[in-house]
């Protein structure tokens, strides 16, 4: 991070990779699968590429990319208005995505539409949390932070993500119920 | 520990961040409260549940692309580049660039009056702002986002901030007139 404060372009391009899949996934996920969700991933990097000034080394640079990431979100959540017609765009590229999912290992088409299936399931669920549910759950589920770094992230006290996260799981065993009974 | 205490804290337990006396209290209760043990199930089945949310992988192109636009936004002549900046400001917030643009009306209509020499018509541009400012302020004191906004964002909004409340000291001092 320090190399590429200094503009060296070719350890930006390293640090892209190394995040990209993480950011892109919490995009991805924080906006219900929107097929937007690359682009304002890809949009954070810009962010990061032009305020690289302002990152303070003694913050972890993974606590600044995602208090961006986070900011990028809601922005993003604001121009989008409803989240009706980002349900409608969503359904043109699912099956598109059942396509790319193929790389990831199973090469059985009926298991990977059932993981699709489920991944929608999921998707409904946490979208039905508030904002900062939403957050702090992601970033504990996907991202394993601590509530520190959480807290960081999310510009809030300790005690208020661990509040958050108390909430959001509660309703969320509430919301996937049925689906874990069926199995 | 009774039911209500080990609920609440069923969610540091799944998370492993409860201290070694907590932990085996709450696992005690558990090994005796069948009601207990069959809620912090299914939050940790609902929880593990959430592992199976899938993401596809980002395109090939992705790290070209973000290089592309980097490039394409400093390459911009330096005076388009304020430009886009003071847009971003206002596109920002929609709502906040509304009190905005309407200050600026009121400014170059008051200077119109000014240069003009007819001061009819103040006081009634004077009640159309004064709703307005209010508008900015329930704004700044609801709005979640702006509490969540940090580093230049925060920047960017102090100085529309800056831009409205310069816009109307000016307002004010015309109006006191
Ligand atoms: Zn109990």
């Amino acid at each position: 991070m320090l190399q590429f404060q200094q503009g060296d372009e070719a350890s930006f391009r390293t640090l892209v990779d190394r995040y990209k899949q993480r950011i892109y996934a919490f995009t991805y996920r924080f906006l219900n699968r929107s097929p937007e969700a690359e682009d304002i991933a890809q949009e954070v990097f810009v962010k990061v590429y032009f305020s690289r000034d302002t990152y303070r080394p003694t913050a972890k640079f993974s606590t600044w990319v995602y208090v961006i990431s986070k900011n990028a979100c809601l922005q993003a959540l604001k121009k989008m208005g409803s989240n009706v017609s980002m349900n409608e765009r969503r359904s043109d590229t699912d099956l598109e995505m059942v396509e790319t999912i193929a790389g990831s290992g199973d090469d059985n088409p009926s298991e990977r539409l059932l993981n699709d299936e489920k991944s929608g399931q999921i998707a409904d669920a946490i979208s039905r949390l508030p904002e900062s549910q939403k957050m702090a759950v992601l970033l504990k589920r996907y991202d394993q932070m601590s509530y520190e770094e959480m807290a960081e992230v999310m510009n809030c006290s300790v005690q208020s993500v661990k509040s958050l996260l108390f909430r959001g799981r509660s309703a969320l065993k509430e919301y996937l119920k049925e689906y874990f009974r069926e199995d | 520990m009774d039911c209500r205490n080990v609920k609440e804290l069923f969610s540091e337990y799944i998370d492993g961040s409860l201290g070694e006396i907590e932990r085996k209290a709450l696992e005690n209760h558990l090994e005796n409260c069948a009601n207990c043990r069959a809620e912090c199930d299914s939050l940790l089945d609902s929880w593990e549940m959430l592992t199976d949310f899938a993401v596809p992988p980002v395109g090939d192109q992705f790290t070209r692309q973000v290089m592309q636009k980097v490039n394409n936004r400093s390459s911009q002549p330096v005076v388009s580049d304020w430009f886009s900046r003071l847009v971003a400001i206002f596109s920002l917030r929609q709502i906040s660039a509304v009190p905005a643009l309407a200050s600026l009306v009121v400014l170059i209509g008051i200077g119109y009056f000014i240069l003009s020499g007819r001061p009819a018509g103040i006081a009634e541009r004077n009640g159309i702002d004064s709703t307005r400012k209010f508008e900015v302020v329930r704004d700044l004191r609801d709005e979640e986002i702006i509490r969540d906004l940090e580093i230049y964002e925060n920047a960017e909004i102090l100085e529309n901030l800056d831009l409205l409340m310069d816009l109307e000291a000016v307002e004010s001092f015309e109006a006191a007139d």
